[in-house]
């Protein structure tokens, strides 16, 4: 083994990550090698270090006193220093303040909904009410499975083609004109009716999603699965945001990363940041609405308006 | 720290008794993750940030981890997007003025000095080492925890160990 491969594992050595074989191949090679010898004497040092660190006592904020800031209206996001909540963004740095503030600013003008299932008030019992249908298979023991835009979300972040076409593949996306998208779905798709100024269709394409619970005659599924659309709008300065459009009985999850509920007029919004922006989920007239890389207010706002 | 199928389905339905039990079983533990990341001032408003996030997602654990590796995922998640922000709208430093050499050797504390070698590297890398040398977590946890492959996690631990070594010669530590 030449002492580079040997010096890639020495910590999975170290460690007893290795396959017997591949240890032993390590092995031979620390035998007769003075400066992976080192390598692995420091490693032990820093181990015997570790197990006479001392972590400092931490208290547990009683259950009571958490369930007093769970129950409050806070917002998740921590606030940051900025001044206005929907000028356009001319970097990177003003990107993030602007998805930051944008959220602190649905959270400062609607009512923020911890999505935890405590024992309901009445004015919660009356937003689960609203919700019934969204819900009922979890209450009856029977949770659809959501489908998860975690990574659509952080691939955007990246690269919003590759993250279009990724979550078009995994969905058997097909490409179609927006005219044969509408056919499909039976009413015009969001992107046909609406879009912020200046936004531009560019692509559309039909996807079978799974997990369609709707009661009949609630969506237009067909016999091989819900016919759903995914639309990539584009804005003059050449930036996009994605469109899916989907059976309202398709929960979604953003998966690990962080999420609000926040209520917009009777809607209830999860809204999480991504680097390109905002990622937003909610239930429209016909469909339940997901857009990722939204850049400001304004353009949620002409999306909700318009469903 | 285990919590039974039944006690996390109870709580998906909202009995508070059942949430309760799982705040009070992983709490400690997600406060020293959190605590490691984001430092001392910040960790109990980010620990709680995280447990509302754990409770809120409940019925999305779908049983490819163990429970406990979820909840302390969704907690480094929550972590690490805190110090990106801070990163991002900087406006106090994440630990307090860094010691010197001489500061280090006057204190002598084996955990001071270890802790302040760790504040100097990456925070990534810091995390995955304490996971692996703090909490004695195999590879394969320590993949799912973080989220990453777990044949990367090797290579990491190679350069936090070699970057924690150049500190610690630093800071005046003898092997």
């Amino acid at each position: 083994m030449e002492c580079q491969e040997a010096t890639e594992q020495l910590s999975a050595y170290f460690d007893d990550e290795l396959t017997s074989e591949m240890a032993d191949r390590v092995r031979q090679h620390v035998a007769s090698c003075q400066s992976c010898q080192a390598e692995l004497q420091s490693f032990a040092g820093i181990r015997k270090l570790s197990t006479q660190y001392r972590e400092p006592a931490s208290e547990v904020p009683s259950w009571e006193t958490f369930a007093a800031r769970m129950n409050s209206v806070q917002p998740l996001v921590q606030p940051a220093p900025v001044q206005t909540a929907s000028v356009p963004m001319s970097n990177g740095r003003s990107k993030w303040k602007d998805a930051a503030t944008i959220v602190i600013a649905l959270a400062a003008s609607v009512l923020i909904l911890w999505s935890v299932r405590r024992p309901q008030s009445s004015d919660e019992h009356a937003i689960a009410q609203q919700h019934s249908h969204s819900h009922a298979g979890a209450m009856a023991g029977m949770a659809p499975t959501p489908i998860d835009f975690q990574d659509v979300v952080l691939d955007f972040n990246q690269d919003s083609n590759m993250a279009v076409n990724s979550f078009a593949s995994k969905y058997d996306g097909t490409e179609v004109s927006i005219d044969e998208a509408a056919k499909d779905l039976g009413y015009q798709p969001q992107a046909r009716k609406s879009l912020p100024a200046g936004v531009q269709l560019v692509s559309t394409r039909l996807l079978k999603l799974p997990e369609c619970n709707c009661a009949e005659g609630e969506c237009l599924c067909g016999p091989d699965g819900c016919n759903c659309v995914a639309c990539v709008c584009e804005r003059p300065d050449g930036s996009t945001f994605m469109l899916v459009e989907k059976c309202k009985s398709q929960m979604v999850s953003f998966g690990d990363l962080p999420v609000q509920l926040v209520r917009r007029g009777d809607r209830e919004l999860q809204v999480t940041q991504g680097e390109k922006g905002l990622a937003v989920s909610w239930e429209g007239t016909h469909a339940r609405m997901t857009a990722i890389g939204l850049r400001d207010e304004s353009e949620l706002g002409v999306l909700l308006a318009a469903n | 720290m285990f919590v039974s199928e039944v006690v996390i389905e109870r709580a998906i339905h909202g009995e508070s008794e059942a949430q309760r039990e799982i705040y009070e079983s992983f709490y400690p533990r997600v406060y020293r993750l959190v605590r490691r990341i984001v430092g001392e001032s910040d960790a109990d408003d980010v620990s709680q940030d995280a447990f509302m996030q754990v409770l809120s997602k409940l019925d999305s654990y779908g049983g490819k981890s163990a429970f406990a590796t979820w909840v302390h995922r969704v907690a480094v998640n929550q972590a690490l997007q805190h110090v990106r922000s801070r990163s991002r709208h900087p406006t106090e430093p994440l630990y307090e003025d860094s010691m010197t050499g001489q500061d280090a050797r006057r204190q002598a504390g084996l955990s001071e000095l270890l802790d302040e070698a760790l504040r100097r590297i990456d925070v990534e890398l810091r995390m995955i080492f304490q996971l692996k040398e703090l909490d004695g977590l195999a590879y394969a946890e320590i993949a799912q925890t973080v989220g990453i492959p777990e044949g990367t996690v090797g290579s990491r631990l190679n350069r936090a160990r070699r970057e924690l070594q150049l500190q610690l010669v630093d800071l005046g530590w003898e092997p």
